[in-house]
C-alpha cells in the first residue's frame, strides 16, 4: 500500500466515531461542504472507479465511453422524470404511487426512443440547458414537458397505467390486511 | 423501507440533494435500461440479472439488503450488502456487514465523461454501509472485495488491505474495523 496516498484523504475514524456520538447517523457528514469535497476528490482522483464485489466484475470491464446521443437521453429521462414525478404526485395516487410512476418511466423511456421531429426539436431545446429553461421560464415550460408527456404516451399506454394503478391499490390493501394479521398475532 | 437523504456533488461542485433507499423496482429499471445501454461490448451475456436477482434476494431474505442512491429521479448508485453470515477476517468472532455488490452509475466515472454528472456516491454508499453495520452492533466493520481497477479508491480512503483472496478469484479484501467511540 502506499503509506503517503492513504494519509492525504482517509475516512477519518476519529471524525466517524464523533458523528455517531453526536447524532447517531454517519450520514449527516454529507452535511459538510469539506466532506463533501474530500469525497469528490477521493473518487476523481481514481477516475471515479468504485465497482466492489465479484459479480460486477465482468459489467464494469464492459463499460465504456458514452456516446453524446447517450448522455443526452439520460439528461432527457432526468429531467422529465422531474416533471413527471411532480405531476403524478397530484394525482392523489397514494399506495399506487410507486408501481404506476414505475410503470410510466418505463412507458415514457420506451416512447422517448420513437419521438417525432416536432417532439425530438423541443427535446434538443430543453436539453440546450435544462436547469435554466425550467427554472426561469418554470410554469411555461414545466406546462410543455406535461403536454410532452401526455402526448407519447399512447392510449394503450394510459390505459396501462390506469390498471397499474387499480392493482397497486388492491395489492396496498390486501398488505394492509396481511399486516393487521400479524400484529394481532403478535399480541 | 429505509430512506435516508443524503448530499453529493454535481460535476459543477454544486451541493445536490439526493436519497438512499431500499432498492426498488424503477432503480433496477435504471440499470436494465440506462446503465446497461452504455456497455461497450454488444452480443454479451445480459448484465442485468445481478441487480433483478439480489432485489429479490433481499425481498425474501432477511440477511441481504439493497440500496440504490438517487438523483435528479435516476439511480445514481446501487449496494447490495449481506448482514448476518460474514464474519471478520481480523476479529473472526465479529460480524461484520459485507459488500456483496457496489457501484456507481456510469456517467458518474469521471474516467469514461467529463465532468461526471456527480461525485461522492461511492463514498456515501460506502458511508452508509459503515452505518448500517453501527445500527446493527457490529461497531462499524465492513468489509469488500474491491475489483481491481477500483482498489485505488478503497486505499485512498483507508480501508485496511488484506490481501488477494483466492476464493474470489484473487480479488483484494479491504475490510473496516470496529470504530473506536
Amino acid at each position: 500500500m502506499n503509506g503517503s496516498i492513504l494519509q492525504m484523504f482517509p475516512m477519518d475514524e476519529r471524525r466517524l466515531a464523533e458523528q455517531f456520538a453526536q447524532t447517531g447517523n454517519l450520514m449527516d457528514l454529507c452535511a459538510s461542504e469539506d466532506w463533501l469535497k474530500e469525497s469528490a476528490q477521493a473518487e476523481a482522483d481514481c477516475g471515479g472507479r468504485v465497482e466492489a464485489g465479484l459479480a460486477l466484475r465482468e459489467y464494469a470491464a464492459r463499460l465504456g465511453a458514452p456516446t453524446i446521443e447517450q448522455i443526452q437521453m439520460v439528461k432527457l429521462q432526468s429531467t422529465l422524470f422531474s416533471v413527471l414525478r411532480t405531476w403524478m404526485e397530484s394525482w392523489q395516487l397514494g399506495l399506487s404511487f410507486e408501481p404506476t410512476y414505475t410503470e410510466a418511466r418505463r412507458l415514457i423511456r420506451h416512447r422517448l426512443q420513437h419521438l417525432s421531429p416536432e417532439q425530438q426539436d423541443w427535446a434538443k431545446r430543453l436539453l440546450a440547458d435544462p436547469e435554466q429553461n425550467l427554472a426561469a421560464n418554470q410554469q411555461s415550460m414545466r406546462s410543455e414537458a406535461i403536454a410532452m408527456l401526455s402526448n407519447i404516451l399512447t392510449q394503450d399506454d394510459w390505459q396501462a397505467l390506469a390498471n397499474t394503478a387499480a392493482q397497486g391499490m388492491a395489492i396496498g390493501v390486501l398488505q394492509m390486511q396481511q399486516l393487521n394479521i400479524v400484529s394481532a398475532k403478535a399480541s | 423501507m429505509i430512506q435516508r437523504p443524503v448530499q453529493i456533488l454535481s460535476g459543477q461542485g454544486q451541493v445536490v440533494s439526493g436519497l438512499i433507499c431500499t432498492m426498488q423496482q424503477r432503480h433496477e429499471d435504471d440499470f436494465q435500461s440506462t446503465w446497461q445501454g452504455i456497455l461497450d461490448v454488444t452480443n454479451q451475456p445480459d448484465a442485468g440479472w445481478i441487480w433483478d436477482y439480489k432485489r429479490r434476494q433481499s425481498e425474501q431474505e432477511g440477511c441481504y439488503e439493497a440500496y440504490a442512491l438517487e438523483a435528479e429521479e435516476l439511480t445514481q448508485g446501487l449496494m447490495f450488502l449481506e448482514t448476518q453470515w460474514h464474519r471478520s477476517q481480523v476479529q473472526p468472532s465479529s460480524r461484520l456487514v459485507y459488500v456483496e455488490a457496489l457501484a456507481s452509475a456510469p456517467w458518474n466515472r469521471s474516467s469514461l465523461e467529463q465532468p461526471p454528472f456527480f461525485q461522492g456516491v461511492g463514498r456515501s454508499l460506502l458511508l452508509f454501509a459503515r452505518q448500517r453495520s453501527l445500527e446493527l452492533g457490529y461497531g462499524g466493520r465492513v468489509g469488500l472485495h474491491a475489483l481491481p481497477e477500483s482498489e485505488a479508491f478503497y486505499q485512498r480512503l483507508q480501508m485496511p488491505d488484506y490481501g488477494t483472496d483466492p476464493e474470489k478469484e484473487g480479488l483484494v479484501y479491504f475490510e473496516y474495523g470496529a470504530m473506536r467511540q
